[in-house]
């Protein structure tokens, strides 16, 4: 069992090196290691599917990596779980599919075998994190994983925007990436472990007061809200997306940042100790899903709809986390991981036949892009929760879950924001496939086949997934199986009336332009700039960091140019004074240097005269 | 009591050319004062009753260094102008050193227990230093000359004008 | 005949001269003319203590004698080498020769 768990760990990190030190010359055998390396992870990864689904349960191989003398040992090694491996399914399917069409998308760029090289650490960190067995590892593959993201948001880095945009996600993830050290470094030096079984044991014994626990669980979930891009850390996700297109559906749709929601799943006996962490990440996570959905609504570039609504997206997660809806919100992170991935690879295709991302720039490409049309739709179908779609089933049993949980303000905003979903999709789908062509002297064409089928694979399981949901079910759960509540029809129905409605709203304004809607747009325009505007929060940012930030930077700049150098340069200019004083002792006369010696034997000779 | 009569005599005529060595301006006058302390020193060793020493001092001193360092003197030509400034700057710090060591020196002498002898006893004559030089310090009077010997050589090359090349 | 220890304190009076000479004198011949004084101390010492503490030995008079020879030795090198700086620097003035200032 855990050879396959080494072999999908060390397969990406292999093909990094290879590709880093061998196959630099050549492009096609950089990508045909990386794929090759990526695949040996899928088929590791299956067969340890396997294997845990014959035997459910948690299993553990560690080996003491460092060892201190204060009983505190940092440990290397890997746990198995349901958890962790259908985590690792979906990271390897997903990275192996974006991989392969990478060879479509990315071809002539060059910097192919970087971009390869990279994608390959993605892999391996990504993996690392998914398989550690303790906070301090997969804090370590944590950080990596930041790394790989920033390299390759930044891949185009000779675009200001990217470079920018690299930095940004980098630093605002760093905010959060504080916390979760932090969380780890008071777990560990309380309980003098980092094992999440360990802990586990510990925590359900009561070693830590509750108080503790919950600012420990918050301070870890800053972590998670930076890497998930909850509000107020989500900035950088829309950011992200100046990186190339399969890198924000692999890194940025369906692996990293469900790394934030992962990390909650992993330390759910932590979580779930904290009531008021609880409820804090599901407001959070509620109002980021509301958010960011409303954000969509106004945004003109195709990648930007999908980023905010992966936020969105992601918030559902949170809140599902938050509400008690473990298994709910596991299900919504793979399904989501498949249709998002989708739709960010049809938005690739859609840009590598176009060249644009802008939607008013497309138009009327059903008939030009047939395959790239419906998996999109498929997607949208899965995003917007349509019945029988995955996406249906995991939204809805997040739906339930808060319904249940009593929060009804978090569902109205919940059911709020599957209007916004709906809403958004249809948008886009009307905007780019059904309305008049636009695209003029451009002859927009079917991405080749390396594109497409990675597409189609993926709509299968955006279709399919649902099926699974039982199955689903009986495997992952935290404590006891889900209690199912299919009997009550009202929160499905309800949603899905929400969902169609918006649909249709947007129908009408998008596609048929009835002139009675046309005319209420100029009523709503304060809205929609502020919408446009992404609520201002970057300049809200800019501001503090401009105004606040800046002042203080400005007086420690001071400080450190004036005291600190000061400090630095008055020593030198204190020696290099002192000795041209005293480089004029040496005169290079003997005469002075005799007088020198005879006034030290006088002055010798008088001291021991003087302490005789 | 001529006898301390003259050893005053002596320590002044010394005192006073040794002074005038180390403070006149003109070298050449110096030269010849620095004869005159040489020659006092051999009054002295006479009256302390080393007659042999007394020859050496006048013969080896007076006859070949003060010789040598008068040639010197005038050899180099500008040495003797009386308008060369013929001290340097550090001339205070300089009284002060040999004060203060003759200050602790005499210090020292004067609470010596040293004996309170009068007189000088005289059993050192010139054939007693030759039978002592070349019987007890035979090696080191060998030494010596081959030390000599190796200054006479050591100035020739040294004085020698260089061959141009 | 002459007492000890002033004739030793006359000897160290000697040797102060000749301190201050060799650190004012500006000249090399200068220089060497107060070393000798030195010298001459030094010997003038060494005759009163072997003729006053140990008079049969005579050590002190073969000293003198060792060091005149060397002194003679001496200066004879120390003239020849100023001959040769004057030849390279036309000066024999100490402070003429500092190579080795810093």
């Amino acid at each position: 069992m855990f050879k396959f768990a080494g072999l999908a760990l060390l397969c990406p990190l292999l093909s990094f090196l290879v590709i880093s030190f061998f196959t630099r010359k050549s492009d096609r055998l950089s990508a045909f290691v990386s794929i090759a390396a990526i695949l040996g992870s899928l088929a590791s990864s299956v067969m340890l599917f396997a294997l845990v689904l014959s035997q459910p349960g948690n299993h553990e191989l560690t080996t003491v990596w460092m060892k201190f003398p204060v009983n505190i040992n940092i440990e290397f090694g890997f746990l198995l779980n349901p958890l962790s491996a259908v985590m690792l399914l979906v990271v390897t399917s997903v990275s192996f599919l974006v991989q392969v069409y990478s060879m479509g998308y990315m071809k002539g760029d060059p910097a192919f075998r970087k971009y390869y090289a990279f994608l390959s650490l993605f892999s391996f960190s990504m993996i690392g994190l998914v398989l550690a067995n303790n906070f301090l590892e997969m804090y370590i593959f944590w950080e990596m994983v930041g790394l790989s993201s920033y390299l390759l948001i930044g891949h185009w880095y000779h675009k200001p925007e990217a470079a920018v945009a690299a930095k940004k996600a980098f630093v605002v993830t760093r905010f959060g990436d504080f916390g979760f050290l932090v969380a780890i470094l008071i777990l560990s030096a309380k309980t003098g472990t980092f094992n999440f079984l360990q802990l586990e044991g510990m925590l359900g014994g009561g070693i830590l007061t509750s108080g503790m626990i919950t600012l420990v669980a918050l301070l870890m979930f800053a972590g998670a809200a930076g890497k998930s891009a909850q509000f107020p850390l989500h900035v950088w996700l829309p950011d992200a997306m100046e990186g190339p297109t399969p890198v924000s559906a692999l890194i940025h749709a369906a692996t990293m940042v469900a790394a934030g929601i992962y990390l909650v799943a992993r330390a759910y006996f932590l979580f779930s100790m904290s009531e008021t962490a609880m409820l804090v990440i599901a407001v959070i996570g509620c109002f980021t899903a509301f958010f960011a959905g409303s954000i969509a609504l106004a945004q003109d570039d195709i990648k930007k709809i999908l980023a905010y609504s992966t936020v969105s997206q992601l918030g559902y997660m949170m809140l599902a986390l938050g509400v008690g809806g473990y298994t709910a919100g596991f299900f919504h992170l793979i399904t989501h991981a498949s249709f998002k991935a989708l739709l960010f690879l049809t938005a690739g295709s859609l840009i590598h036949s176009l060249g644009t991302n802008n939607i008013w720039e497309m138009g009327g490409l059903f008939r030009k892009m047939r395959i790239t049309a419906v998996t999109f739709l498929i997607g949208g179908l899965a995003l917007a929760g349509v019945f029988p779609t995955s996406g249906y089933f995991s939204k809805d049993a997040i739906l339930i879950q808060v319904f249940t949980s009593g929060h009804y303000i978090l569902f109205a905003m919940s059911l709020a924001t599957v209007g916004f979903t709906a809403f958004y999709m249809s948008r886009a789908f009307f905007v780019v496939f059904l309305s008049t062509e636009k695209f003029g002297k451009k002859h927009p064409h079917e991405s080749p086949a390396v594109m497409w089928v990675p597409l189609v694979i993926l709509s299968i399981f955006a279709l399919g997934l649902g099926a699974w949901t039982n199955g689903f079910n009986a495997l992952i759960f935290f404590g006891g199986p889900a209690h199912e509540t299919e009997h009550d029809l009202f929160v499905p129905i309800v949603s899905s009336c929400v969902a169609f409605l918006s649909a249709l709203l947007a129908w009408a304004i998008y596609q048929k332009r009835f002139a009675f809607l046309t005319a209420l747009a100029p009523r709503f325009s304060a809205i929609t700039t502020v919408l446009r505007n992404k609520y201002y929060i970057d300049e809200f940012y800019a501001f503090c960091v401009n105004r606040v930030l800046y002042v203080i930077s400005n007086a420690s700049a001071w400080v450190d140019r004036n005291v600190v150098d000061g400090a630095v340069n008055g020593t030198a200019y204190l020696v290099g004074a002192s000795a041209n004083v005293l480089r004029k002792i040496q005169t290079g006369r003997v005469q002075n240097y005799a007088l020198g010696i005879f006034g030290g034997v006088v002055t010798l000779w008088l001291l021991f005269s003087m302490v005789k | 009591m001529i006898e301390k009569f003259q050893f005053y005599i002596f320590a002044a005529m010394l005192i006073m050319s040794a002074a005038g060595v180390v403070t006149l301006k003109n070298i050449f006058h110096s030269a010849l004062l620095l004869g005159v302390a040489l020659l006092s020193v051999a009054g002295l060793y006479l009256l302390t009753g080393a007659e042999f020493l007394a020859a050496v001092q006048i013969i080896v001193y007076i006859g070949g260094i003060l010789t040598l360092i008068i040639f010197a003197v005038m050899f180099t030509k500008d040495l003797s102008d009386k308008h060369v400034r013929q001290t340097n700057g550090q001339k205070p710090a300089a009284f002060m050193i040999s004060s203060v060591i003759f200050g602790v020196m005499t210090y020292g002498i004067l609470r010596s227990p040293l004996p309170d002898r009068d007189q000088a006893v005289k059993i050192a004559d010139t054939a007693s230093i030759g039978r002592v030089l070349f019987r007890d310090y035979v090696l080191a009077f060998e030494v010596l000359s081959v030390v000599l010997l190796i200054a006479l050589a050591g100035v020739i090359i040294i004085a020698m004008k260089e061959k141009k090349k | 005949m002459i007492p000890v220890k002033e004739a030793l304190i006359l000897a160290s009076l000697l040797f102060a001269i000749g301190i201050y000479g060799a650190l004012t004198r500006k000249n090399m011949v200068g220089i060497f003319m107060s070393i000798e004084l030195i010298f001459n101390s030094a010997c003038l010492s060494f005759v009163i203590f072997t003729r006053y503490l140990d008079p049969a030995k005579l050590s002190g008079e073969i000293f003198v004698l060792f060091i005149i020879s060397i002194a003679a030795a001496e200066i004879a090198i120390g003239l020849a080498l100023l001959l040769s700086i004057y030849r390279t620097y036309k000066d024999v003035s100490g402070d003429a020769i500092s190579l080795m200032k810093g």
